[in-house]
């Protein structure tokens, strides 16, 4: 027999430019989960499987913050894929519901990163950036997204203005976000003053790294604020083998599948958050989803800006920050406090989410890239 | 003086960079190592700003369209966006100098 899965509850801490002396890795990732326990109301002896995506939580792993929170499982997972993780760990967590080896999932994922760590994990962030790219040096991934978005740029005939436009709506999005470490709002004026980092990528197009973490449950019952549910998931890794120029992601590849899953299309999304490592980013995943058809991406554009679509909208990792291997699972909680009506700024009544990943950059451009639909019950 | 080292399918003829285990088109285990020498720059970008402080800037950097099929990242010295270059891979650094 299969059960539904459904996330019972959210937690996420205040993002920081900088992270606190003195604090750790595994406890800002406790405080994500009490949160969320505490949302999903449930005590820590309730929770029997735990997943965990961390950059510094190094040397350790889930089943040592298993041992620090004091919880006993039947399922653990740590997520490896960066932007990826929140679905990657979602795909699994909900199997494990269903097939019954777990009942209650909590899933965390966030990062603290000390002096120079953050350096650390980009020039050795896999065997191939260690080898061929740091001696370069490309410094972390920025240069290769500068790149990527130089293609696309050419692809679409669009100027810098357009990828502007949609950093400049998601500050004014984190203006009512509390956690968000980056709320000053910005008109499209100072995004293409900004200092230049690799053309045509500026600061603003870079997210800031922030030390924070978030973390929902996944239970086999549904909670106790309205509910959300997963229709439709579908995940891909080195859909091109690395051998494409990053502008089509393996959400091109499934969308069908994924859409019929979800018995629903691009139209019946309400509210999405669509990882924004870069700009380009953002429309790439829409378009491989269907969300541009027979539009050019301008319109698109329009559409994120208007409102029409709401995109990201607490902010995204590029006002919000990005707590390192948290930036999935930010939108994920974003995309469920949507729907069950408790987000900083609600928009409308959103009955259907779409949410995003994105990550292991294992070359020049990412190698893993997944969606979900999620729906609140009524 | 040697180039990026691409593998090569014995059984397809594919080529890949980075190395491969298998080859992705056809799946076989017999690759052989071979170097990827000659290119065409393809687009071009200047890192200004890096979080490493010890990265030396700015540096130009560039995609590298090589002949043998493959597709690189390299330091540009003296190469522009569409010229021919060389590319080699010399102390941890893969760099396309003009052909």
């Amino acid at each position: 027999m299969t059960r539904g899965a459904f996330i019972a509850g959210t937690g996420e801490t205040p993002y920081q430019r900088h992270a606190v002396a003195g604090g750790t890795t595994a406890r800002l990732l406790a405080e994500a989960a009490r949160a969320a326990l505490v949302d999903a109301q449930l005590e820590p002896r309730d929770i029997d499987g735990l997943g965990v995506a961390s950059f510094t939580l190094a040397p350790d792993h889930a089943v040592d913050l298993a041992v620090a929170l004091g919880i006993s499982v039947t399922w653990v997972m740590d997520g490896a894929t960066g932007g990826a993780s929140a679905l990657d760990m979602l795909q699994h967590a909900r199997r494990a519901i269903e097939s019954g080896d777990a009942t209650n999932v909590l899933l965390v994922a966030g990062d603290r990163f000390g002096n120079g760590a953050f350096a650390a994990l980009v020039k050795g962030y896999n065997v191939a950036t260690a080898t061929y790219l740091q001696g370069i040096p490309t410094g972390g991934p920025n240069a290769l997204f500068a790149l990527l978005t130089q293609r696309h740029m050419e692809r679409h005939g669009l100027g810098r203005e357009a990828y502007g436009r949609l950093v400049v709506v998601q500050r004014a999005h984190a203006a009512s976000n509390p956690n968000a470490a980056f709320r000053d709002p910005i008109e499209i004026a100072d995004y293409l003053a900004a200092p230049v980092v690799s053309d045509p990528l500026c600061l603003l197009d870079c997210v800031p790294v922030v030390a924070g973490a978030d973390a929902v449950v996944l239970s086999g019952r549904p909670g106790p604020s309205a509910s959300v549910r997963i229709r439709a998931l579908t995940v891909t890794h080195n859909s091109d083998n690395q051998l494409g120029d990053g502008l089509v992601t393996g959400l091109a590849h499934v969308r069908q599948r994924f859409w019929a899953d979800a018995r629903a299309g691009p139209s019946d999304i309400d509210v999405a958050s669509v990882y924004d490592d870069y700009p380009a980013m953002i429309l790439i995943q829409l378009a491989d989803l269907g969300f541009a058809e027979g539009d050019a991406l301008g319109t698109l554009v329009d559409r994120i800006e208007s409102g029409a679509l709401p995109v990201n909208t607490a902010g995204g990792q590029l006002s919000a920050g990005q707590a390192g291997a948290a930036g999935g699972m930010h939108g994920l909680v974003e995309v469920v406090r949507q729907l069950q009506g408790v987000a900083s700024a609600i928009t409308g009544e959103p009955e259907l989410g779409l949410v995003t990943g994105y990550g292991t950059v294992a070359y020049r451009h990412g190698a893993s890239a997944h969606a979900a639909v999620l729906e609140r019950l009524s | 003086m040697s180039g990026v080292p691409i593998t090569q399918c014995a059984s397809c003829s594919a080529t890949s960079f980075p190395p491969r285990i298998w080859c992705p088109a056809c799946g076989s285990a017999e690759l052989s190592d071979a170097d990827g020498e000659l290119g065409t720059i393809e687009e071009v970008t200047i890192l200004h700003c890096a979080i490493d402080r010890s990265v030396s800037l700015p540096v130009a950097i560039g995609t590298v369209q090589l002949d043998v099929g493959a597709t690189v990242v390299a330091r540009l010295e003296g190469v522009s966006s569409g010229e021919r270059a060389r590319v080699s891979f010399v102390e941890h650094a893969v760099v396309a100098r003009p052909a």
